[in-house]
């Protein structure tokens, strides 16, 4: 008998073919699950900088306020959002609500999270530029 | 029309690597892969493995990974899998199970986790004069769960199967929420124990793969739900 090893098979959670809806939302919800991980460690570290001194701060702060940082805030709402309206439908899916319309929950889900941040990104913009 | 198939080949007493073999055939449009497959085994390599009964999608043997999706190669019609392969039929074993000998793969796992649900009529009360009888009604709840052929497309599509075999998996799901809300059975009490456990239904992500590669259009996840929710609540209505 031939088995591929156990992280091979588990890999397959990236595969795409042949999904639909659910399995891009899952696909999403990991990814963007794993990125918010990682930013609340970047984030963690970030804040050290809080003990230094306000020069520390500050020095930071002008850097965030490039329109490079703000650009990546924008990356980060789509990620947060995404995750937490997902989190929603998860959440709703699980208690047995909607579960035949999931595929339309996930769109909405998506338009709800374009529109968002569309309007998170110019209030981003429109404030510190 | 000309069939170009690759086919995911592995002899264990000479592989030590599964290996893409290539085929062309010829079949009609409206041929299902299985004939294609029937044309290479029969015609072209004697050696290749598969399973098949019925060949008319009701006995479940021979679900296996076309084109990326776990469907029934009896279900699949040659037209339209070489529409989505771009004139390549790309045929795998059912992943997430061990390779026995290229398509067929050891269903043992899955029968496991299967018999652990407890997939038969419990009931206890001494049987009547004839059938337990039961309403159009009663009869209806678990209409949908009552068509699966066990075939393991759903449940070697999941993730959380793939990752860990230990999951009960949807196909057994399935077949406990036939039971558990069959008016005349006397186990839901036992199998929503079983399934409240650690690699119960609680591993579900509702991620859906398994509705899309159920090959009878059974509603795998309303039927997980429909458990989680009676074990939650302790009740079946
Ligand atoms: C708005 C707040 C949040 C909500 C409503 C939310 C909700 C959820 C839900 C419902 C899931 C899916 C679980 C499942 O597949 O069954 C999930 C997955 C996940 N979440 Fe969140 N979450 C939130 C914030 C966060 C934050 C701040 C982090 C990281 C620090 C995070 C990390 C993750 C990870 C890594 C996963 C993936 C788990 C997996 O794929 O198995 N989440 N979240
Ligand atoms: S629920 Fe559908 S996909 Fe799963 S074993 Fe039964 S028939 Fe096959
Ligand atoms: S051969 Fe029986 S279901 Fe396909």
């Amino acid at each position: 008998m031939k088995e591929a090893s156990r992280w091979k098979r588990a890999g397959g959670w990236v595969d795409l073919r042949g999904r639909r809806e659910g399995g891009l939302a899952f696909l999403l919800m990991r990814l963007t699950g794993i990125g918010l991980v990682i930013y609340l460690f970047i984030h963690l570290y970030v804040l050290r900088l809080l003990a230094q001194g306000p020069e520390a701060w500050d020095a930071f702060i002008a850097m965030a306020k490039s329109p490079l940082f703000l650009a990546l805030d924008g990356l980060l709402i789509l990620g947060i959002l995404y995750h937490a309206l997902n989190g929603v439908r998860v959440t709703l899916l699980g208690l047995g609500i909607g579960v035949p319309h999931q595929a339309r929950l996930f769109w909405g889900v998506m338009t709800l999270t374009l529109l968002m941040t569309a309007v998170a990104v110019y209030a981003i913009f429109a404030i510190t530029g | 029309m000309k069939v170009r198939l690759r086919i995911q080949r592995f002899n264990p007493e000479k592989d030590r690597k599964p290996w893409w073999g290539e085929y062309e055939v010829e079949a009609e449009p409206v041929d299902r892969v299985l004939d294609a497959l029937h044309y290479v085994k029969w015609y072209i390599d004697g050696t290749l493995a598969l399973r098949r009964s019925c060949a008319h999608g009701i006995c479940g043997s021979d679900a296996m990974r076309i084109n990326g999706r776990n469907r029934l190669a009896c279900k699949v019609l040659v037209r339209e899998a070489m529409g989505e392969g771009r004139g390549v039929i790309t045929v795998q074993p059912l992943p997430g199970l061990p390779v026995i000998k290229d398509l067929v793969v050891d269903m043992e796992p899955f029968f496991a986790n299967y018999r652990k649900v407890l997939p038969y009529l419990i009931n206890n009360d001494p049987p009547p004069e004839r059938e337990r009888l039961q309403t159009p009604e009663e009869r209806d709840r678990y209409d949908d769960t009552t068509k699966c052929i066990l075939c393991a497309a759903c449940t070697t599509s999941c993730p959380s199967f793939w990752a860990n075999r230990e999951y009960i998996g949807p196909a057994a799901i399935v077949q406990a929420h036939r039971f558990i809300f069959d008016s005349r059975d006397q186990g839901a009490t036992e199998r929503l124990r079983v399934l409240n456990e650690w690699f119960g239904v609680w591993r579900c992500r509702t991620i859906f793969n398994c509705v899309e590669a159920c090959p009878r259009g059974i509603q795998i996840t309303r039927a997980i739900e429909e458990v989680k929710l009676a074990i939650l609540t302790g009740r079946l209505s």
